[in-house]
This record gives C-alpha cells, structure tokens and sequence, in this order.
C-alpha cells in the first residue's frame, strides 16, 4: 500500500498526539485530523494537565508505569528546550496531603516523577487538617498551548485537519484506508460503548499568580494546579453526569476547599469557570477491530477512555496506538498482496 | 521622646515598625520619624527580586544566621493571614546549583523540604553536577515596602522626604535617637572603609511558565556572579551579577548581555521571554552587619545612635530579625536614660 489514508478522529490530547505519533512512525501515510471540536473546546482544555496518573482497575500497573514513563521522558525534554513556553510545558513542584496516612504510600509513580519523598513535619504544618504528605515536582501541560502546539507540528508535516462531526466510522471508508478513534467520550455514541461513562468534572480557572505549587488533597477532589497564566481550582467527581453547565453551589464549593487549602487564594481574580466530562473506562480501549459491512472492510484503531489520566499517559498510548496502526497497516497490505494458506 | 529613623529600605522601615510596635505603648511621648531621600519604588530593597536565602556560608556568623531564621519563621507565620498577598509573601521552591558538591548551607533546617538534586533533575541543567531543592519564601519589594509604609502611617509615624546631611542636624532639632538604616550611603553619614558597594544588575522579563527559582553558584568566582532567574507574582528576575567596588550608577550594556546570554543558556526557554526593564544597584555590602548602639557626642549635641546597614544582598533575608535586634538596642537606651518608668521593659 503505497499511502496508506489515515483518518484520526478527535482533536484532543489524545487524537493529537496519536496522529503526531503517526507521523512520527509511519512517514508514508496521508494522515487527515477530523473532530467536531478543536482547542479550546475540547475536554482536554478543561483538565489542568497535570502528570499525576490515574491508576485504571483493568490495566496491569507495569503497563501503565510505561505509559507514564514515557509521557513523562517526552515531555521532559521538552520542558527544558527553547520551545517549552510554546508547547506549554512546565514543571511545577508541591505537595499531596492525605487526612489519614493511605494504605499505598509510595504510588507505582513515585520513581517516575522527580525528587518524590514524604513530606517533612515543617512542611505538614502548613496543613494542619492532614497527617500524612508527599513532595515531588512534575509537568504540566497547559492547554490550549499544548494542543495548539501538537497542531502546528502536524500542519508542518503536511497534515490536514478538518472541523467536521463523524456519527458513524462508515462515513469514512470510502476516503480512509484505516481509522483511529480518538474520541473520547465521543465514542459512547460513535461505537456504542456501553463501558465508557462520563465522570464530570467542575474546575475554576483563575488568576491568582502568586501561586506557584501545587496542592492536591489525596483523595483526588480537592486541587490547586498553577499553569502559565492560570490557577486551575478543582473539583468534582460526578459519575454518569452528562450536564457540561457549570453548578454555582459546585463552584462556591470548590472554591471554599481550595481556599481551606490554600488561603491566600481569597485574593484570587477573574474566576472562570469550566466543566468537562472525562472519558471513563475501566481500562484504556487501546485495540484495532476489523468492522465489516456487506464484504467492505474497515480497519479502527481505537484510543480512547483515558478517563482522569489522559494527560499522564497520552504520549505512551499514542505510539501503541500508533504502533497497532503499523500492524493494520501490514495486515492490509498482506492481504493485498494475496493471503498466505 | 524623638526617634529618627533614616532611610526607607527594608531595613528602615521594618526597624521603624519594630521600634513602633513595641514600645508606643510603653514610652508615652514616643514620637517616630522617618527620613528619607528616597521611597519605595526607588530604593534598593526595590530592585530585589525578594527571594528568602541568605549566602552559602554564613562564615561563623551565627548571629546573622539567627537572625535569618528570626525574619523565616516570622514570615512563615503570615503566609495564610489575610495580610500576605498585600505584603508580596508566597512560597516559591526552587534550585541551587553547583559543579561540584560542597557543605550544606547554614540555614537547611530554616527552609522547608531541604535535600540533594536525584541525577534526574541534574539532567535539567548540564554543566552542573550538584544540588539542592527546597521551598523557600518571597517577599517583594514592591508591595511589602508600600506595606510597612501603609501600617507606619496608621500608627502615627511621619515621613519626610528629605536627605539628612549628618547626625548633628538631628539632634540639634531635638531627636534623641537616630536610627542609622542609610544602607549603601551610610559612608556618608560616618565614613566606614568596611561599607562597599556590590554593584548588581537585574533584566526583569515575562516568564509565567517559570514556577521556581533557580540559582547557580560558582563557587570560586564568588556569591551572585553566576546566573540566577527568581519568578516573582508577575515578572520574572534574571540576573548574576556582582561587581565589589563598582559605583556606577548606570545600567552596563556588558552586563545586560552576560545576564542575558547566561541565563538563556541555563534556562533554553527564556529565548522566548520578553524583557519588561532593566534595572541596577549597589548592595550596601561589609563582612558583617553594622547593628549597633553608639552614642555621639559632638561639642554640646549629643545623641545617640543605632546602626542598622551593611546587609549585602541579604536584606530581605535578614531584615526582620535585625529590626528586632535594633528594638531590642532601643530598649537598652531607655533603659539607660531610665525612660521607662514603672513598667518593666518587654522581653527583649
């Protein structure tokens, strides 16, 4: 197969950087990015970006480590190149703080991150509600910069992107030789996947740029992650919740806690408000399927159900989303080429 | 009883608050003045970018050492009040860097979360073999001197702009006691051959990915001549320069460009950083801090005198701690001249 037509659908965090990672790996294919929305109104816009991974009950843990790994690799080194400011990318520095000592105290991340250790009691009096804490310094990936800056590079690749809303993966078999499915919570409608469910999620983003650590309650509700120009202020939880309207109790709610957390964010200004429904899944359907349909074949990568660690992990399923693309690829052109018996 | 406070730096104002605090209530006819030629934002303490760290070594000087921790735990105590944000007080974590290991610093159990660099986070800047995080406090110029001005004005203490040609002229106007915090100029005031100016300049720049400080060291060319970037609540400092001797008032070309080029070197990214000013000044610098009570006698017109300069590139790091030291030499002076009556003294 000579160019292999590659459609990827989704313009997130996720459909970006599998179709960079493409690219990356597959030089030859014509590589085309439809999604209905594009930065700044994906999911991924709403999510702080912080590298903090959210453990998936049905991925074994050294898989995931992996994924982060190289998440983490990749970022880094962009981190600490001229381009940092561009793509968004920072490191940041603070502390979790658990109420009660957790049963797990070091996480399967603690060696991926940097500088990770339990927290000294001169820095746990600063938080006199909680017993137990950790330090350590991670990346955060600010968006809508980080998503503009994946878009630019596959615009200087030559790759097309389209505004366009897919209700059914058949649409594309006549321009497409494979498809990936990046979309998220998309896919509860576009695949019919009845495991994927949204688990909303209120943030507030405001200014309050003297704040330059993070502060996380363990228990994952509670946040304060400072961005490049923003603090983003979280959150909520809320399983089987499809309504993206912002709440006002939710919000003086969120606010509240982060300020019991952090005081001085009763200063904070201009507070924005966002909402965004994560793409839950027991485990990441990161898997190619043949569809078929009355003889025609049509082969999906699909990439999605990231839920609250799509951020942690999308560089490493990109390329197993990538590399499961290759393995299409080859299928494809094995049977072109006439079946082995 | 008329206390003169000269010069409305950080170490001025502070000793005038301290002073003020402690004893309105104790010396009935206590009248404070300030005098200054300059105010904030034309001061020294001004162009400080306002990170909390004394130097590497403290050369056995354990009074300073406590009196750093004295201001650390101080301002650690009104990071959550209300009042901090006001004062330009936030926590800030970050970098100190090294090409080779060397002893850890005087004031580790003063910061918070001390430790060595892990070889990852080396890889963040090459060249650079050994280090130390930790979490430490920044209090700006900007907004904590305005601060210290707002809180002296409610509490009745005059300022007037005015540049004080010498002791004398004080205390003929009937001041009894004169606080000396004239910092880089104290020269002129009583010559002090100790006193010489570490000139210094700063590029201030846009950088709000920046979330720690970063500060290199090379050890054998001496404290602040290796880059150093501090992001502050809106502009980030860039600076690493230290000139013993230098009195020159002006911006240097020379030293834009190795602030520049240096900092871009350790920091790849600011490339991308806009510059917003640049700024330079003389760090009023001595082997150690000038605090102490002298009295004056000049023909009929005696007065008496506490010193309070001489703080280096230190003077937010040390400040509060010497604004207490100098209370406590004001105490003594009441004490002597036996103006505190029935009272008993506060602890000092």
């Amino acid at each position: 197969m000579a160019a292999p037509k590659v459609a990827v659908v989704g313009a997130g965090v996720i459909g970006l950087s599998t179709a960079l990672c493409i690219v990356e790996t597959c030089p030859s294919c014509s590589v085309t990015v439809l999604s209905d929305q594009f930065s700044p109104n994906t999911t991924s816009d709403v999510a702080a970006g912080m590298l903090i991974p959210h453990t998936y009950p049905g991925i074994p843990i050294h898989v995931q480590k992996q994924w982060f790994k190289e998440t983490f690799t990749y970022l880094f080194a962009i981190s600490n190149s001229a381009e940092a400011s561009e793509a968004g990318i920072h490191l940041v520095s603070g502390w979790q703080v658990f109420k009660s000592t957790p049963k797990e105290e070091l996480p399967f991340w603690s060696d991926a991150v940097l500088g990770f250790r339990p927290m000294s009691e001169a820095e746990l009096q600063k938080f006199p509600q909680y017993q137990f804490g950790q330090a350590f310094t991670t990346l955060k990936c600010d968006c809508p910069p980080y998503l503009l800056w994946l878009e630019k590079r596959l615009k200087a690749t030559g790759v097309q992107m389209y505004n366009r809303k897919v209700s059914d993966l058949w649409e594309l078999h006549s321009d497409y030789d494979i498809v990936v499915n990046c979309t998220g919570i998309g896919a509860h409608q576009l695949v019919g996947d009845k495991k994927l469910f949204p688990v909303r999620g209120q943030v507030l983003k405001v200014y309050a740029p003297w704040v330059k650590n993070f502060i996380r309650d363990g228990d994952g509700l509670t946040y304060i992650y400072p961005g490049i120009h923003r603090v983003t202020l979280g959150g909520t939880r809320e399983k089987e919740s499809w309504s993206l309207s912002p709440d006002p109790v939710t919000t003086k709610d969120i606010f509240d806690r982060c300020c019991s957390l952090e005081p001085s964010l009763r200063e904070a200004q201009d507070i924005k408000v966002k909402v965004g429904l994560r793409p839950s899944r027991q485990c990441v359907r990161l898997q190619r399927e043949v569809l078929s349909q009355g003889g025609v074949k049509l082969p999906v990568v699909h990439n999605y159900g990231h839920g609250a660690g799509g951020f942690s992990v999308h560089r490493g399923t990109a390329k197993e989303a990538a590399h499961l693309l290759g393995e299409c690829i080859a299928a494809l052109q094995g049977s072109s080429s006439g079946a082995k018996l | 009883m008329r206390v003169a406070v000269i010069g409305a730096g950080v170490i001025g104002l502070s000793s005038a608050l301290c002073i003020q605090e402690q004893f309105h209530g104790l010396v009935p006819s206590l009248e404070l003045e300030l005098y200054a030629d300059h105010f904030t934002p034309h001061t020294t303490s001004d162009g400080a970018a306002g990170l909390w760290q004394p130097y590497l070594s403290d050369l056995g000087n354990l009074q300073e050492t406590l009196w750093n921790k004295e201001t650390f735990d101080h301002l650690l105590g009104h990071l959550h009040s209300p009042a901090a944000l006001e004062m330009g007080l936030f926590l800030l974590s970050g970098y100190n860097l090294f090409t080779e290991p060397v002893p850890d610093p005087s004031w580790k159990n003063i910061v918070l979360g001390f430790r060595n660099l892990t070889p990852k986070e080396l890889e963040l800047f090459p060249g650079y073999s050994y280090g130390w995080f930790n979490t430490a406090l920044m209090l700006e110029g900007r907004s904590y001197l305005p601060w210290l001005t707002n809180r002296l004005t409610q509490r009745g203490v005059k300022f007037f702009h005015k540049k004080v040609e010498s002791f004398q002229e004080l205390f003929s106007q009937g001041v009894d006691v004169v606080i000396n915090c004239t910092g880089m100029r104290s020269g002129e005031l009583q010559p002090d051959p100790e006193l010489q100016p570490g000139w210094g300049q700063i590029i201030k720049v846009l950088a709000p990915w920046l979330k720690h400080f970063i500060i290199t060291h090379n050890v054998k060319s001496g404290i602040y001549k290796s880059p150093y970037v501090i992001p502050g609540s809106e502009f980030t400092v860039l600076g690493g320069i230290y000139q013993h001797g230098n009195w020159s008032e002006e911006n240097s070309a020379q030293d834009h460009k190795t602030i520049w080029e240096s900092c871009c070197h350790l920091l790849p990214a600011l490339q991308k950083a806009k510059i917003v000013s640049e700024w330079s000044g003389l760090r009023p610098s001595r082997p150690r801090v000038r605090l102490e009570w002298e009295s004056i006698r000049h023909g009929n017109v005696q007065g008496e005198v506490i010193h309070n300069y001489g703080h280096g590139g230190f003077g937010i790091t040390i400040h509060w701690g010497c604004a207490m030291a100098a209370a406590r030499l004001f105490g003594s002076i009441l004490q002597e001249r036996g103006k505190v009556a029935s009272s008993p003294l506060p602890r000092l």
